[in-house]
């Protein structure tokens, strides 16, 4: 299936086998018809130009949105444009210094600040009662400094998946997944002692360890930064449990192999040969596509999870205020983030439009019982941990993903790793 | 318009004629190169001297904040900005003389009279007209822990060959190899042409004395050669100090920041991390180093023929 991603993004520079894992949603074909439908642009029609980073799944339901707006609309044109994943912000800041930018964007929430000079302050061109569309806590996160940068358009938490056959098969009760750290060694142990299979991996991707760290570091009652964002706080015992947590899966309980080459835990999970790991919504629709039985339940499964939290995040929409479309461009974004019924049916995503979360046709689908009710009730609870917001989210996110990475691959002692991870981050946020 | 006012400077003078419509010729020759160094690198390399000083603001750059040298003084005193000096000289030592050393090997080695000459001269050069991408995506493929050729061999005579490009302690010389592999094709027609302009006669002349091997290599071959050589290396120090594609492709700068070069973490800095001003830094560090590096070059390899 790779192959086909890379030959529908030939201009991809990075390893192939990255991006078409970083989307998440590898499995599915012929996913980067990045055609929008538009009619050309002439007799009063404004075409936009809007930017995505969405591949597989995600990017088949954008593109439906997308088709749906471009129908019901004559005087404005989306022309859909996707952007490589990895690749994606360091595109966008280039094209919105070099006066090029795109007049409609995809934001993730954390990533809003740093682009906040170059962004439409939105508050006087959307109604007064927007806000009332969206749900509260999601719609906090698009506000930065009093000014309303994006709308949203999801909440997209971390979930654990595991493969029902597997559980069967180690002769466990495939319809109680793990709920706590002692459930999940009972779990993994003895998948590991009855199976062939591995047993549980903490990011399939294996590069983006930060997100779930700092929802378990949350979790135990910690602190992943200070209150003002300027120094680690992840230095100390708890960072360290965590970190002999990784640790230990994959060097000392062998529930998974010491190697943390990317993509690796996805693709054992869709072929079948892993039981349980952590992941995003998205997923969903990559793991519709296998012949095995899977389900999904809350990831609580660390040590010490005292305040329970799962890793979240949203994509929002934005405007660059260099855009000379920009009533018709935030006339789109509001469209397409109230209008997401496929963004939550088909990507598997939370929608941030209340009509649309609250709607029968979405708590009817499929994805509902399978996924999204789990994910509901856990914003719900309060139990999302978004990243923190900073000048530049590189600044903590590379170390810990890095460190975490020499950890679980067996290359640094879990103390070492943290507090080298730590002290980087410090200096960074402090350079 | 400067080329006019500088002849009809000249013309007034007496005596000068030849002189002035050679000069207008000259400068009319030179002035397409001129635009296009002016345009290209001289104003992007006074820019980024400029923007060095600044604390630059990307989005709106009249706002940005004169510091003076606080971008230099931060690089002095930032780790990171250390650990991309020493990937970069690491790497600059493992490639640098097994470039020009093979490069050498390969050259003389063709240059036998064995058969099979234009076939060998082709396969050495053939890599050196691939992509970085190219090149770099092959190789990770080659170096892959599970699925990778190298490692499927490996496995028949140990039981767990090492993830290359995850691996602090073989992430960097994995790359370097890719790198020999790839770029050594360029030194060796260098030098191949080099070593086919040294004269016949001085080697029969050493035969005729009694010279060995050995002895022709060290007193006609290496000095004959010597302009050659000491272009290819100074050659492949700047493009082993200004290292980026294949370690962004291959490894992103990991693990940790053990392949992170020079160049990349400039990048980052710069895409990333949005700080152009200290990006530019970087840059200027790297340019005085590498200015340095050739001169020292030019010095001492160099000799007294250049």
């Amino acid at each position: 299936m790779s192959r086909k991603q890379q030959a529908a993004t030939p201009t991809s520079r990075r390893r192939v086998i990255k991006v078409a894992g970083a989307a998440g949603i590898a499995g599915l074909a012929g996913c980067a018809s990045d055609s929008g439908t538009s009619t050309g642009g002439s007799g009063g029609t404004t075409t936009l130009q809007y930017w995505t980073l969405f591949a597989g799944g995600d990017g088949e339901a954008m593109k439906g949105l997308v088709d749906q707006f471009n129908e019901e609309h004559d005087d404005i044109q989306i022309q859909r444009q996707r952007q490589p994943f990895d690749e994606y912000y360091d595109k966008l800041f280039t094209s919105m210094t070099g006066g090029d930018a795109p007049d409609l964007a995809v934001f993730h929430t954390p990533e809003i600040q740093r682009f906040s000079d170059a962004l439409l302050p939105l508050g006087g061109m959307v109604s007064d009662g927007t806000s009332d569309a969206y749900v509260d806590s999601i719609w906090e996160e698009t506000e930065f400094d009093g000014d309303r940068l994006a709308l949203p358009l999801d909440t997209h938490p971390n979930g654990l998946y595991y493969n029902k056959d597997i559980f069967r098969d180690a002769g466990l009760d495939p319809e109680s997944p793990p709920t706590t750290f002692e459930e999940l060694q009972t779990a993994a142990n003895t998948i590991t002692a009855e199976t062939d299979k591995q047993a549980f991996n903490p990011d399939p991707y294996l590069r983006f360890f930060v997100r779930q760290f700092i929802a378990w570091q949350n979790g135990r009652g910690g602190d992943f930064l200070n209150a003002d964002n300027t120094e680690a706080a992840f230095g100390g015992a708890d960072g360290i449990a965590l970190a002999e947590f990784y640790h230990n899966i994959a060097n000392e309980w062998n529930w998974d192999q010491a190697d943390a080459t990317n993509d690796r835990g996805t693709k054992a999970f869709r072929s079948g040969d892993l039981a349980m790991t952590i992941n995003g919504t998205w997923y969903f629709g990559a793991l519709q596509q296998q012949e095995f039985d899977w389900g999904m339940a809350k990831p609580f499964v660390a040590p010490g999870q005292s305040e329970p939290q799962t890793w979240a995040n949203s994509h929002t929409l934005g405007v660059p205020n260099s855009s000379d479309k920009q009533a018709a461009a935030v006339e789109a974004a509001e469209w397409i983030t109230q209008n997401s019924l496929l963004w939550g049916t088909d990507a598997g995503h939370l929608p941030a439009a209340e009509g649309v979360l609250d709607s029968s046709d979405l708590q009817s689908a499929t994805v509902w019982e399978k996924t999204l009710s789990t994910f509901s009730e856990m914003a719900q609870d309060g139990q999302l941990s978004y990243m923190p917001s900073t000048a530049n989210n590189e600044n903590y996110k590379r170390p810990v993903n890095q460190a975490i990475a020499q950890i679980y691959s067996g290359q640094l002692s879990p103390e070492e790793g943290i507090t080298q991870a730590a002290a980087d981050v410090t200096n960074n946020l402090q350079g | 318009m400067a080329t006019k006012d500088t002849g009809a400077i000249l013309s007034r003078l007496p005596g000068v004629d030849a002189v002035d419509s050679e000069a207008r010729d000259g400068m009319l020759f030179a002035i397409p190169y001129l635009l296009v160094f002016g345009v290209f690198l001289l104003y992007p390399l006074l820019k980024g001297l400029y923007m060095s000083l600044f604390d630059w603001n990307a989005f709106n750059p009249s706002q940005s904040e004169f510091i003076l040298a606080e971008n230099y003084v931060r690089m002095v005193q930032d780790p990171t900005f250390w650990k991309a000096v020493r990937a970069t000289v690491f790497f600059v030592l493992l490639t640098v003389p097994t470039l020009v050393g093979l490069g050498l090997a390969l050259a003389l080695g063709v240059n036998q009279d064995i058969k099979g000459k234009r076939f060998l001269r082709t396969v050495f050069f053939s890599p050196y007209v691939l992509t970085v991408s190219v090149v770099s995506l092959m190789w990770a493929e080659l170096y892959a822990p599970e699925y990778g050729p190298l490692n499927y061999y490996l496995e028949f005579f140990m039981s767990n060959p090492p993830a290359w490009l995850n691996s602090f302690t073989f992430a960097m010389p994995a790359v370097a190899l890719a790198t020999i592999w790839w770029t050594v094709g360029f030194n060796f027609v260098i030098l191949l042409a080099a070593r086919q302009g040294v004269p016949e006669r001085l080697y029969e002349a050493a035969r005729i004395d009694g010279a060995s091997t050995w002895r022709a290599f060290r007193d006609i071959t290496l000095p004959q050669m010597r302009s050659a050589i000491m272009f290819v290396t100074t050659v492949q120090l700047i493009a082993s100090f200004q290292v980026f594609g294949q370690v962004y492709i291959m490894t992103n700068g990991g693990p940790g920041d053990s392949t992170q070069t020079l160049v990349m973490y400039l990048f980052r800095v710069a895409f990333r991390q949005q700080e152009f001003g200290y990006a530019a830094a970087i840059g200027y560090f790297l340019f005085v180093v590498l200015v340095a590096v050739s001169l020292i070059n030019y010095r001492f390899v160099g000799g007294s023929d250049t």
